[in-house]
């Protein structure tokens, strides 16, 4: 299946684009272009397709890990070469990019990833391996493969200085806003647990919140928080405006309450009533009770909502550029207003990289808090 | 019991109307925002009435949504029946990766893939819709208790009858939760979409801040909200109504 569908990447359609400059259409180029990293590309495929027909399960995991992890550097060779070859003697201006076979084909090699996931276990050197020698070929064809002279890769160039200081506007305000919406969300729902009253309030409030579009809340913070700063002079000097940084952490803030005030609630409401028992019988007064049984209880399932929290608020910070803040929201933007799909790309990737890294990072945390005793 | 849910779908059916009415209320809005910004040359956006930003939306979202919806559900379906069972894997696997994926730099990557404009969006938006749509059918059915399954074909119903009389039936209140998530999103993301030329609620939006213009972007951020929250409270409804079902059935 996975080969399948590399397969019709390095066939059917175009392996790179050269174009006369950053923002037109370019000519499209078949893979042969590479020369014979070409022929590397094809025999991991082969390898791909014979790993749903080999004998015994472990070869089957052996060849489709091979061949998926080969095809990442492989392709990065292959995309450098073919970079070089096409560059020879041509203008400055000109840029290669990655045409859709190439998207395909590592398409192809995810899935043929996935489908050996199930049957390679194996230990953790056994899996790190693999990950590390695809990553030190695809480094490598930057530095000596000429895979730096892609389009995408001279976009970053360009923009090298304002790209690391854009992403550190992301990191800090999907950070920050993760931030308040714990300092504001766990208490919240702390309080749901002990009244029926605020509880309804609170998850009704939240989640009317979450079906608002991110837009539109910033659209609706703006205007009130313009006329708020003008009115008080004191918030305008510690930085509320309208436009800025405020509307937009506001707005993270509120999105990222549902999820944290919702499964601290549950958590919390989860706890066994016996175990509460158990320590009230040991003497714990309610503090100690919730401090040393219910938060640890509850805590895996915490860390659940601060993960659908970050994931949530990586995405919906690029959105904070409408209203004046920089990230990389600026980046996709920009790109989109340009036509220019590398400036997309170089926004995009990192966003989608981000969010794929916390949503990663965070369920291993929550599984890493699970007391051994309650371990599913 | 019954009482109350006509109760909230009367609720819903008069919210509706009065949404419609609001919205094609273009004198109301200009009088309102005039009031709101009365330095402002221009309240309303002249590109469009505002009924016109409102139905642009609808159809974005309608069209994806409904796509979503029949691709969606039969593929959730197809990977937990036996032919399907291999695919399983893979499809789940992709839909949890998907659904890490922000919409807005999935709508961002579509642009130089599938193109500017108005079906390009609708595809981008059709493609994100599926991932929680899938992976509410899938978890619904396979929600379906065993001894359940088993009585039904003991009873000698066909593999169809099954899905269609057993599965679908109490799979219905999840499918539907994955729907509803769907729609959220897609409405919220189809407002973004006006960054690549859409149309809909989000052009007074993000032309209103591009021009410095709250009253542009007041005329398209609380249709939206209202609309959002719209949709949701509906099929909240909906979902309300196979619940009901479910219980008298057992």
């Amino acid at each position: 299946m996975g080969a399948l569908v590399a397969l019709a990447g390095v066939t059917v359609l175009p392996f790179l684009e050269l174009r006369a400059n950053r923002l037109v259409p370019g000519v499209a180029y078949p893979m042969m272009a590479a020369g014979s990293w070409a022929y590397l590309v094809w025999l991991l495929v082969a390898v791909g397709f014979l790993s749903a027909v080999l004998p015994t399960a472990k070869v089957r995991a052996a060849a489709s890990t091979a061949s998926g992890y080969g095809l990442i550097a492989a392709t990065a060779w292959a995309v450098g070469a073919a970079t070089r070859s096409l560059l020879v003697s041509q203008q400055p201006a000109m840029r290669v990019s990655l045409g859709a076979g190439v998207w395909v084909l590592l398409a192809g090699t995810a899935i043929l990833g996935f489908s050996g996931g199930e049957e390679r276990a194996g230990t953790l050197l056994r899996r790190t391996v693999p990950i590390v020698l695809a990553v030190a070929a695809v480094a490598a064809a930057f530095v000596w493969g000429g895979l730096d002279r892609i389009s995408l890769a001279r976009e970053f160039e360009v923009r090298a200085s304002s790209f690391w200081s854009l992403l550190g506007g992301h990191l800090a305000m999907s950070g920050s806003g993760l931030g308040l919406g714990l300092l504001f969300g766990v208490p919240l729902g702390l309080w749901a647990t002990r009244n029926r009253g605020v509880r309804s309030v609170v998850l009704g409030v939240t989640g009317v919140i979450q079906t608002v579009p991110s837009l539109a809340l910033l659209g609706l913070l703006i205007a009130p928080l313009a006329a708020l700063s003008r009115a008080v002079p004191v918030l305008r000097a510690i930085g509320v405006q309208g436009i800025g940084n405020a509307p937009g952490l506001i707005a993270l803030t509120l999105y990222a309450l549902l999820p944290i005030v919702r499964n601290t609630y549950v958590g919390l409401s989860e706890v066994d009533p016996a175990v509460i028992d158990a320590g009230r019988g040991m003497g714990m007064s309610s503090w100690q009770l919730l401090w040393r049984v219910e938060f640890p209880l509850a805590l895996p399932l915490i860390v659940e909502g601060v993960r659908t929290a970050s994931v949530l608020l990586i995405g919906i910070a690029t959105l904070t550029v409408f209203a004046g803040a920089r990230n990389l929201g600026n980046l996709i933007f920009e790109g989109l207003g340009q036509f220019a799909p590398d400036l997309i790309l170089l926004g995009a990737l990192p966003v989608i990289a981000l969010a794929v890294i916390a949503d990663v990072a965070l369920s291993a945390l929550g599984r890493a808090l699970t007391p051994e005793g309650v371990r599913a | 019991m019954k009482e109350r849910r006509s109760i909230g779908v009367a609720t819903v059916v008069v919210a509706a109307l009065a949404f419609s009415w609001l919205v094609s209320a273009q004198g109301l809005w200009q009088s309102f925002l005039r009031a709101l910004f009365p330095a402002q040359p221009v309240v309303l956006m002249p590109r469009d009435t505002l009924a016109a930003f409102v139905l642009q939306h609808l159809a974005l979202v309608g069209i994806s949504s409904a796509l979503t919806i029949a691709v969606g559900i039969p593929l959730g379906i197809f990977v937990t029946r036996r032919s399907g069972r291999e695919f399983r894997g893979l499809v789940v696997a992709a839909t949890d990766l998907g659904q890490t994926f922000p919409p807005v730099a999935v709508l961002a990557l579509a642009m130089p893939v599938l193109g500017f404009g108005f079906w390009p969006t609708v595809m981008a938006l059709f493609i994100y819709g599926m991932f929680p749509v899938v992976s509410g059918a899938i978890s619904g059915i396979e929600s379906v208790p065993k001894a359940v399954l088993e009585a039904a074909e003991g009873m000698g119903m066909s593999p169809w009858q099954v899905l269609l009389r057993v599965e679908l039936p109490l799979a219905a209140r999840v499918i539907l939760s994955g729907v509803r998530t769907s729609v959220a999103i897609n409405i919220g993301t189809a407002t973004v979409g006006a960054a690549i030329g859409t149309g809909g609620l989000g052009v007074p939006i993000i032309g209103g801040l591009a021009v410095q213009n709250m009253a542009y972007v007041l005329e398209g951020a609380i249709p939206a909200a209202l609309l959002a929250v719209l949709a949701d409270a509906a099929l909240a409804q909906v979902e309300a109504a196979v619940t009901v079902q479910e219980a008298a059935a057992g």
